[in-house]
């Protein structure tokens, strides 16, 4: 079974499925990050509008120390909220996050939202970030191709790393994907499975393909991120689900079943995103 | 730790005032919740219903004053469609659609309601501030004039001062004891908007014409409606001609359809209506806008002239409010005549 990290488009190494951390608490963290170590997780997801990275931080620490892991062993995401956008010192947010994280650099530092007025500037601060060796790289979540033409307008000096958006069957953005793509930006996949909703969890494609393969459904579409190359980046509350959508390497989809998957497309989005980023 | 504490003894002590000064009671009366749009969160699709809601790529929303909000009434058609006007005034109409767009489909339309006075201006007070407060939002606020102390009111209702101490003492335990004892029912309101035809006879129209026209002179400060626009609301105008222009340029940016509607009001509002009063008011506004979309103007139109499609001399009733929703829809496309 040979897993394939994403090589980013500066050569760091980033691993193919990522566990989010957001809105849990010390207890329920350590329980999830210590079985997704177990079962094969190196990189964990976390920001600073979710209110706990002082929580993955000392997590983090405790797992890798109880496992005889290394900080090197790990891949951590974090990013910046719109407040701290507003605020504008984001070299000093950098700096409060690392202490949040008890790290000396972050894997993939993001801009969490275009925030509408600042996103730019911020991405040019980020940029110093960077160049300051805090971060192994920078990105950004929740662009559509708008925000990033604009942003290339404006010019930048490090070309994005990698983008986080929502992704998944019933919205696979086939053109911020491509757009992507074509400029070598590595893509991760928020709400991967679509939060299992209904035409997901009952759908009869899915389901069918599921059987051939003798996996689950939501296994079938961790392994259509995998082989589109976008990384899906999940959430579980249940440790037995950790491991079972870490099983996805043992089996392959075919031409025609990847095709069938992203044709159940509609553009739907189940984060709405102006509602977090008024003006989106 | 030390923090932590004082942030514990803060949180306590403010409990207390609240206790202390009736303002946990007066959350719970109607009064108070009166203050507040979408409470339930069935409006505004803000983080707490988009997580009760599967719905998503509606095909339409309409901003407006309260003249759109009888106007439309979706609920007869096959369509995702979510009505948005409130009592607001433009600022307020953009700023919602900033918030909750992404509810809408590529090429979804926004529906922009006109009304006489969409292009003047408009102090908004504490009141308008308020009433967005329970909605769900991140960053920017609905209404920023006066946020502050409109959250300050929310959560210390009782600076209202009397109409506080009427909504405590009308629901206090001792009040509703007595209620009960003397066999007080309260009254039934007639909801009037929901009627099928006009409650009002034609003299009563007549005085509710007049009576509008009169509000919107003081409302408006404006001395003679034929005259040309007051420094104040050219002032407001040229405000409004900018955040009109942002309101439809945001819309082209992301892909939605925008479109003027001009709803239709009675014979007896419309009589007093005069061609240089639509000019002042509602044309020369949209041509100053000078945004190239489409524009539905049922204002004049003889169609809608009938009064039992309203349920005073300016509002459409449910009736009204079917037969031009189903109208609009069908001119705009959305909907098969």
């Amino acid at each position: 079974m040979s897993i394939q990290p994403i090589v980013l488009n500066n050569g760091v190494m980033m691993p193919p499925i990522v566990e989010t951390t957001n809105w849990m608490d010390y207890p329920q963290m350590k329980t999830l990050v210590t079985e997704g170590l177990k079962v094969g997780f190196r990189a964990f997801d976390t920001a600073r509008d979710y209110g706990n990275e002082p929580i993955v931080g000392r997590v983090i620490k405790e797992c890798l120390k109880q496992m005889g892991m290394k900080r090197e062993d790990v891949f951590i995401t974090t990013k910046i909220g719109n407040s701290q956008q507003a605020l504008g010192n984001i070299e000093e947010q950098i700096d409060m996050s690392l202490r949040n994280l008890q790290t000396d650099y972050v894997d993939l530092w993001m801009m969490h939202w275009p925030y509408p007025d600042y996103y730019v500037d911020t991405w040019h601060k980020m940029e110093k970030v960077y160049k300051s060796g805090k971060v192994r790289a920078i990105g950004m979540a929740n662009y559509r191709v708008r925000h990033f033409e604009h942003l290339f307008e404006a010019g930048v000096e490090v070309m994005p790393h990698c983008v986080q958006m929502e992704l998944h069957p019933m919205r696979t953005a086939e053109n911020i994907v491509a757009y992507c793509k074509e400029r070598n930006i590595a893509i991760q996949a928020y709400s991967p499975l679509c939060r299992m909703i209904e035409p997901i969890r009952n759908s009869e494609l899915l389901k069918g393909i599921a059987d051939v393969h003798h996996k689950s459904v939501a296994q079938v579409i961790l392994r259509w991120h995998y082989q589109n190359k976008t990384v899906p980046v999940f959430k579980s509350l249940k440790p037995h689900r950790l491991k079972e959508n870490y099983d996805i390497f043992d089996f392959e989809l075919t031409e025609d079943e990847m095709r069938q998957i992203s044709s159940l497309d509609q553009d739907y989005k189940y984060h709405l995103e102006s509602a977090s980023c008024p003006g989106y | 730790m030390i923090i932590k504490i004082m942030r514990l003894v803060k949180r306590t002590l403010i409990s207390i005032l609240k206790v202390c000064t009736g303002c946990t009671l007066l959350y719970k009366t109607n009064w108070y919740k009166s203050f507040f749009v979408d409470i339930d969160h069935e409006i505004y699709p803000d983080n707490t219903w988009y997580r009760n809601h599967e719905e998503r790529n509606f095909d339409i929303v309409n901003l407006g004053s309260l003249s759109a909000k009888y106007a439309f009434n979706y609920t007869d058609f096959n369509i995702k469609a979510l009505n948005w006007a409130q009592p607001q005034t433009l600022p307020e109409d953009y700023q919602i659609l900033r918030h909750y767009h992404s509810i809408l489909t590529k090429k979804g339309y926004v529906i922009i309601t006109i009304m006489p006075f969409t292009g003047v201006n408009k102090r908004t007070g504490i009141r308008d501030a308020m009433k967005y407060l329970k909605l769900n939002t991140a960053g920017t606020p609905i209404q920023p004039i006066m946020y502050d102390e409109a959250k300050k009111y929310a959560e210390f209702p009782i600076l209202f001062g009397k109409p506080a101490f009427r909504a405590l003492i009308y629901n206090s335990f001792a009040v509703r004891v007595v209620k009960k004892l003397l066999g007080k029912k309260k009254k039934k309101s007639i909801e009037v908007d929901k009627l099928g035809y006009n409650p009002m006879n034609p003299e009563q129209l007549k005085a509710d014409a007049e009576k509008w026209m009169g509000n919107w002179k003081k409302q408006f400060s404006i001395a003679d409606f034929e005259l040309p626009l007051t420094d104040e609301n050219r002032k407001g105008r040229e405000y409004r001609i900018t955040v009109m222009r942002e309101l439809i340029d945001f819309c082209h940016e992301r892909d939605y359809v925008p479109v003027y509607v001009i709803p239709p009001v009675t014979e007896y509002l419309s009589a007093l209506f005069t061609e240089k009063f639509k000019n002042i008011y509602i044309y020369d506004y949209l041509k100053e806008v000078n945004r190239n979309i489409l524009c539905l103007d049922y204002l004049s139109k003889a169609e809608w002239k009938d009064k039992d499609f309203y349920f005073n001399s300016f509002f459409l009733n449910s009736r009204g409010a079917r037969l031009f929703t189903q109208k609009v829809l069908e001119d705009i496309g959305l909907l098969k005549s």
